[in-house]
């Protein structure tokens, strides 16, 4: 019999079993079902399995509490403030003022205005651009452009985890306006969030352990970001959130592992073999991604919205932004070394101005980082898609579903059962398409 | 039943009665579905309170609900199960036998239509969390198929394609028990 007869079959069946409670008489009622005796027959028994219910051990009352009790601080804070006219209620802040809020969206958009020798409006397109926007190639360019020519290891680290950051930002906007997200967007981040580690192995000693703590900030923040973004995420976007996720607990991994093992950490990176790493005598975390590390990641700081490490500032309306470098919570010692490093910078890029050296010229910094190496998802820096994307979906990156422990040992028709599902699902969603209410 | 959209308005607008009148229609409803998920009442109580963390946000960020808000609420509800099962530490996973073993004397006091509930709870952990996801909301929750399709964004046909594989893999998978 038709397979798509059948599960309408089934389903009618299941209905007047949700009536009736009994099989025998839903099959006296509706013959149809009959040879589908033995699914309504499991059917009736999950509903039995699930019909236990226990009451809940607070009567969710402090669950109540705590609702309440976050919506008047909610209130209290909203009027406490004053809003700006573009977010008052039942107007949402749009165009430049919500990149405000995004701190470090607004320093890489500085850095990059600062350097692309670039007309101003040009520029903004590209930095205000997110996938599938004609300009976006360009910005990746000119990104890449720019890190290829920073030497200093701090500034390198720093860049890199804008970038990275603004890959974020990119997802966001995609995911509000509805629209897919490329898996080389979480390539790229992939990359550089790897480049960031690669480059903080290089960074003099005295200012490691500041530079990894702060990359530890920097990756709790983002695991906070994404966890409100996955929120309301459904399907593959949710499933891309949870990847992008993971590159960040991958990252903050490293960096509490480095944390605790600077220098097996120094020497793993710096001769760009990750895998060196043997941490196991130096801290008290393993390898890889433990559930500790996730805990201290997912742990909200005590400043849940850490200020960017450049101060942003508006100039005069109709002009871009413009950066001044002066560190807000960098830890002082990076800060001194960023200031004062002469950044290497080819002669056909501008000094950024307020980065240049000032009275004191120093030499310019030697130490030349390695080439990235991919950390534990590995990525084909030959394969280049289009829009100036540098990466394609790295391998194990493919679309997986989160299963809860012991889902591993499901039998593999089940699997085939799920492929199946996805593809149907796939196939009657374009003929549904239309008719659904977004 | 509420006038979901007059309550939502009133939240925004930092109508406490409103906001307890949310909690109050929909805390044990997601309550229920939780729990059904993690057969953990603890567990369900402290993700059911999240969940109404998470609704807080989004209705005051003004979020524009593509479906239904009860919808919306399941699949926050939903994700939240996912991300529990995702961030915490693995258990070891014992085999049917196993499994069989250790809840022997409980398997053989509490039996629901021929089928002992550790048994059948096993073998719902078996299926996929889409499957797990239909199967709860059909019969745990008791809706139709066409509330389902709306929560979990999908068609009316692939709900019952779905539905009908998930009743399918229990049987077999049930079938290897008995």
């Amino acid at each position: 019999m038709n397979k798509v007869l059948l599960d309408g079959i089934l389903s009618r069946g299941l209905d007047l079993l949700d009536h009736f409670h009994s099989v025998n008489v839903v099959i006296n009622r509706y013959p149809a079902v009959a040879d589908l005796r033995s699914l309504l027959d499991v059917a009736l028994q999950v509903s039995s399995f699930y019909a236990r219910v226990p009451e809940p051990p607070g009567q969710l009352q402090a669950g109540r509490e705590r609702f309440l009790m976050a919506a008047a601080e909610q209130r209290s804070r909203v009027e406490a403030r004053p809003q700006r006219a573009s977010q008052r209620p039942g107007k949402k802040p749009s165009g430049p003022w919500r990149r405000f809020s995004w701190k470090w969206a607004g320093a890489v958009l500085a850095i990059l205005l600062a350097f692309m020798p670039l007309t101003n409006q040009v520029t903004w397109a590209a930095t205000e651009s997110i996938p599938g926007n004609p300009f976006y190639a360009f910005k990746l360019a000119n990104e890449d452009h720019y890190l290829d020519h920073i030497e200093n290891p701090e500034v390198k680290t720093m860049l890199s985890l804008s970038m990275a950051n603004e890959r974020l930002w990119e997802i966001q906007e995609l995911v509000a306006r509805d629209r897919d997200v490329p898996w080389r967007v979480l390539a790229r981040m992939q990359h550089l969030t790897t480049l960031a580690l690669t480059s903080s192995a290089w960074v003099p000693e005295t200012v490691m352990s500041s530079m990894l703590d702060y990359v530890v900030q920097h990756t709790r923040e983002q695991v906070r970001t994404l966890d409100a973004l996955k929120v309301t995420a459904t399907g593959d976007t949710y499933k891309l959130l949870c990847e992008v996720e993971n590159v960040y607990f991958e990252q903050g991994s490293v960096a509490l592992m480095a944390l605790a093992n600077p220098a097996a950490f120094r020497v793993a990176y710096q001769v760009g073999k990750p895998e060196m790493m043997d941490f196991s005598m130096g801290g008290p975390l393993g390898g890889t991604v433990t559930p500790e590390v996730i805990e201290i990641l997912s742990t909200p700081v005590a400043s849940p919205t850490p200020a960017s490490p450049y101060i942003t500032t508006p100039s005069a309306p109709g002009a871009t932004e413009v950066m001044t470098a002066v560190p807000t919570d960098v830890p002082e010692e990076v800060l001194t070394s960023i200031v004062t490093a002469t950044v290497e910078v080819s002669t056909t890029l501008p000094m950024l101005p307020t980065m240049a050296p000032t009275a004191t010229p120093v030499p310019p910094t030697t130490i030349t980082p390695v080439p990235p190496q991919p950390t534990t998802i590995a990525v084909n820096p030959t394969s280049l898609p289009d829009e100036g994307g540098r990466f394609d979906t790295p391998p194990g990156l493919e679309d997986k579903e989160e299963l809860p422990p012991g889902q591993e040992n499901r039998p593999s028709n089940e699997d085939k059962d799920k492929d199946e599902d996805e593809d149907e699902d796939e196939d009657e969603d374009k003929d549904k398409g239309k008719d659904k209410d977004k | 039943m509420v006038d979901e959209r007059a309550l939502l308005r009133r939240a925004q607008a930092y109508d406490e009665k409103a906001l307890a009148e949310l909690y109050d229609e929909y805390a044990p409803l997601i309550y229920s579905y939780i729990y059904r998920r993690v057969q953990d009442a603890h567990l369900a109580e402290d993700l059911t309170s999240d969940v109404f963390l998470k609704t807080l946000e989004a209705i005051y960020a003004e979020q524009e609900w593509h479906t239904s808000f009860r919808a919306w609420i399941y699949r926050v509800a939903h994700n939240l199960v996912v991300d529990h099962y995702r961030k915490r530490p693995s258990t070891p996973v014992l085999s049917l036998e196993e499994q069989l073993v250790a809840d022997l004397d409980v398997s053989e006091s509490m039996e629901t239509e021929g089928v002992a509930l550790n048994q059948l709870q096993f073998a719902i952990s078996q299926l996929t969390p889409e499957q797990q996801q239909v199967l709860v909301l059909r019969f745990g929750e008791q809706l139709k198929t066409k509330e389902v399709a709306e929560i979990m964004e999908k068609t009316v046909g692939s709900i019952e394609a779905l539905q009908h594989r998930a009743l399918d893999a229990l049987r077999r998978l049930l079938k290897d028990v008995v």
